[in-house]
């Protein structure tokens, strides 16, 4: 599994600077008197792990004053994860880290030096996690660490475990009471930041390599349940909402629409062809147009000819009006003439030989006019009349009366023949109308608005019952892939769900073996450290320690408890290379809590024994003068007795 | 034959003596012009003659001069008949009546002594020298002359006319003429 080494720690700032030298043992001892700087050092290093020192910042209880009031420092770590290099450069009160690949050079002086100009990439990663998602430094070191990020669900709450989660059993440091074992967290953000669960996540993804994967199906069964019940929780909605589209309408699957929608398609395209007849028909109706004008000529005529009928008629009557005056006198000409006769007859006044001028009676030789002169006597010419010359008069004047009888019975014959024309004109004029009324009429029957109109409606009618009838198809269509994606994400939930279940009893089993193995390494442990130490095993509920059944409270041993349940993890990662706890173990002065002199060497003494396994690890370690077990000395990499010997030096 | 065709069809009946010679007879009988009553004025007859002749003209001067107007009772003309506008067409039936009458005027003198010469008339010499009054003979017409089978529609013309104009016997020709033709809106001019 995955290691982590510090190599060098470096601090740098206008005012001050620190160069640690290189760690190239298995355990690094520093000594120092109080105030000269250990747990900076060792804040030094969690800071740059990403971790969060409250002295570092300037709203810090008890800040550290020439780092806060420092400027432009940074931390660099020179680090070797899982057998690569890395310097990682964190300025102080920022939040972001710095990763850069380093090379390490031995230089002329035959001293390490680690070169970062090799000009591999650097990495700039944030230390929170923040809504975007991006990965953060803690995904990448556990990454690197192979140890799976895993997401936890508590509640309606998520969050992932985090490095410096991890660091909790990493870094043994001075501040947490030691009977909680775990490091107390840095910032309590929200509820869960420390509960029980995570403490015990945590635990177990360092002792274990199947809890990442336990973890990991957790956290896709979750995932998948989630997935599940939301695309379920759609389904319901939607079904809701279409149940409220559907309205009355009783509810049918998607084929039966369909067939109802081919239903209506038919019904359309009946429905275009009766209306296309109807169209048809009038196109056909269209001569009537022809006849109608023809219709219109016709009686246009017909009154044209009354008309001129009726002058004709006008004309005649005029000319019979005229024939009668003529009738009328001659018929009184002619009983003047019976009366003329009748006064010659009786009076017989004037003849032939009466003088037209004096009107007296005259002698006249026959042959001879009454002046004298020879005439014929047959042509000449008098004013007077014999009796039978009036009777021929009479009788002319009578043939004449006659022959105007005649015109004027013409004339009424004639009469009666045009008013015969004109009432036969007349006649073509009404049948004409007639026609005209009755052609005009029976287009507007062909053309049967209301029948198109029905047709019409019908179509619209239809159209929209398709309209809605696709709407509840979309509907159906929605709905289907919908319940489809539920069941889909209920096999994948169910399948994620036996996954986690099996791999359940699988890390049930596997943690039961390590904690078991855990119990036995910290009892060796503890027996050896701790002379009061009868039995010591962990809890299979929250991995807590248990001395001599829980019977054991003493105070002053709670440093000893809580160092060799860190180390109890270093062995067993040394042990068994499955465990992916990184050999990684930062001390910070363990002589606190009063523990006893004498005991707190044995403690320490437990370290040698990690010699054994002959295995690369890191223990950093310090300590106050002379508070630590002789053979370690030569461990020891920086001693600061005084304060001038401090860890910051100022610079010149 | 053609020649008599001819003077067939010369025969003017309106020129007719004949026709002049009963009318003036019928005209002085229904104004009892008749032995020593006379007719004044000889000048009168021809336009008389057209009313005997012609019941239309009776008719016309009987629609322009009928008495259910309110003119008579207001007494204006002393009586006489009033005209009242006449259409045109009347009107000139009216006149032609006249222009025939003054036509016929230099006919009736002549014909008025030929029957004088046959005892059928008598003339006498009215209050001037050129006026010439007239008076039937009757009894020396034959008996059945005037008869009213005959001359039954002239009877009833120069009747309906007397009642019309009153006076007719001895009347000047001015104020017949006035009467007959002027007061109808017809004009006249001087003889």
């Amino acid at each position: 599994m995955g290691s982590l080494r510090i190599n060098q720690v470096v601090y740098e700032g206008d005012s001050y600077f620190f160069h640690s030298p290189i760690f190239d043992n298995n355990l690094i001892l520093i000594e120092g008197d109080n105030g000269t700087g250990k747990t900076t050092f060792c804040n030094l290093i969690y800071f740059g792990l990403g971790g969060s020192v409250s002295e570092f910042r300037d709203d810090g209880e008890k800040k550290h004053k020439e780092i806060t009031r420092d400027s432009n420092n940074w931390v660099d770590l020179y680090v070797t994860i899982s057998g690569k290099n890395y310097q990682l450069k964190r300025y102080i009160k920022d939040n972001d880290i710095s990763i850069t690949e380093y090379v390490a050079q031995v230089d002329d002086k035959g001293d390490f030096v680690f070169d970062v100009s090799a000009g591999i990439t650097t990495l700039i990663l944030p230390i929170n996690r923040s809504k975007a998602e991006v990965a953060t430094f803690s995904d990448w070191m556990l990454g690197q660490l192979g140890i799976s990020v895993v997401e936890l669900y508590q509640g309606y709450d998520t969050f992932k475990i985090n490095f410096v989660d991890l660091m909790r059993l990493i870094y043994h440091d001075q501040k947490t009471e030691p009977e909680y074992v775990y490091k107390k967290i840095d910032v309590k953000q929200t509820y869960f930041s420390d509960s029980e669960l995570r403490r015990k996540a945590t635990f177990e993804l360092l002792i274990g390599k199947a809890f990442s994967d336990y973890y990991d199906a957790i956290v896709e069964a979750k995932r998948a349940e989630k997935s599940h019940s939301g695309a379920k929780e759609m389904l319901d909605e939607y079904k809701i909402i279409a149940n409220g589209m559907r309205g009355r309408g009783e509810i049918k699957n998607k084929t039966f629409l369909e067939s109802e929608l081919r239903e209506k398609d038919a019904i359309i395209e009946k429905l275009q062809y009766a209306r296309e007849s109807f169209k048809r028909n009038r196109s056909v109706e269209a001569n009537v147009e022809p006849a109608i004008e023809n219709l219109k000529s016709r009686m246009l005529e017909a009154e044209v000819l009354t008309s001129e009928l009726n002058a004709q008629l006008l004309d005649i009557y005029d000319e019979r009006s005229k024939l009668l005056f003529i009738k009328e006198n001659t018929a009184k000409e002619i009983t003047q003439v019976t009366k003329v006769i009748h006064t010659h007859d009786q009076l017989n006044l004037f003849s032939a030989d009466t003088c037209p001028y004096c009107l007296t009676k005259i002698e006249r030789t026959s042959g001879h006019c009454v002046c004298g002169s020879e005439i014929d006597e047959a042509k000449y010419q008098r004013f007077f009349y014999t009796s039978q010359e009036y009777k021929e008069i009479y009788k002319a004047k009578t043939k004449t009366l006659s022959t105007i009888q005649l015109a004027i019975d013409d004339c009424n014959d004639e009469v009666e023949s045009i008013k015969a024309q004109i009432k036969f004109a007349a006649n073509n004029v009404v049948d004409a109308k007639e026609k005209l009324h009755a052609l005009v009429n029976r287009m507007d029957q062909r053309i049967d608005i209301n029948s198109l109109n029905d047709i019409d409606d019908k179509l619209l009618d239809t159209r929209e019952e398709m309209a809605l009838l696709r709407q509840r198809i979309d509907i159906e269509t929605k709905l289907e892939k919908l319940q489809l994606d539920v069941d889909q994400k209920r096999d994948v939930a169910n399948i994620a769900n036996t996954a986690r279940q099996l791999l359940e009893i699988k890390t049930k089993d596997e943690i039961r073996s390590k904690v078991n193995t855990f119990s036995e390494h910290y009892n060796v442990l503890m027996t050896r450290a701790l002379s009061a130490c009868r039995t010591a095993r962990i809890s299979n509920d929250d991995y807590m320690p248990i001395i001599n059944d829980g019977e054991y409270k003493e105070r002053s041993s709670a440093v000893s408890i809580r160092l060799m349940y860190f180390l109890t993890m270093m062995e067993m990662s040394l042990v068994n290379s499955d465990v992916p706890y990184p050999h990684f173990m930062l001390v910070d002065t363990p002589e606190t809590a009063g523990i006893e002199p004498k005991e707190l060497l044995n403690c320490l003494k437990q370290i040698s024994g990690l010699e054994r396994f002959n295995l690369p690890y890191q223990i950093i370690l310090t300590t106050g003068l002379g508070k630590y077990p002789p053979e370690f000395l030569s461990k020891r990499v920086m001693f600061m007795p005084d304060e001038e010997h401090a860890l910051l030096q100022k610079r010149n | 034959m053609l020649n008599d065709a001819k003077k067939r069809l010369m025969y003017v009946s309106g020129d007719d003596f004949y026709f002049f010679t009963y009318s003036i007879f019928i005209i002085l009988d229904v104004l009892k012009c008749i032995n020593e009553r006379t007719f004044r004025d000889y000048r009168k007859l021809p336009f008389l003659v057209e009313f005997v002749r012609d019941k239309n003209l009776i008719y016309i001067l009987e629609s322009s001069t009928r008495s259910d107007t309110q003119d008579v009772t207001d007494g204006m003309n002393n009586g006489a008949p009033l005209s009242r506008k006449l259409n045109n067409v009347d009107k000139e039936y009216l006149f032609r009546s006249y222009s025939n009458g003054i036509a016929r005027r230099s006919e009736m003198l002549k014909l008025l002594f030929t029957l004088e010469k046959s005892g059928y008339v008598g003339l006498s010499k009215g209050d001037i020298d050129s006026m010439v009054n007239v008076t039937l003979i009757k009894h020396a017409l034959p008996p059945d002359f005037l008869s009213k089978k005959v001359f039954g529609q002239e009877f009833e013309n120069m009747q309906k006319l007397k009642l019309i104009v009153k006076r007719l016997s001895s009347l000047t020709q001015e104020t017949m003429l006035e009467r007959l033709y002027e007061n109808q809106g017809v004009k006249t001019w001087a003889l």
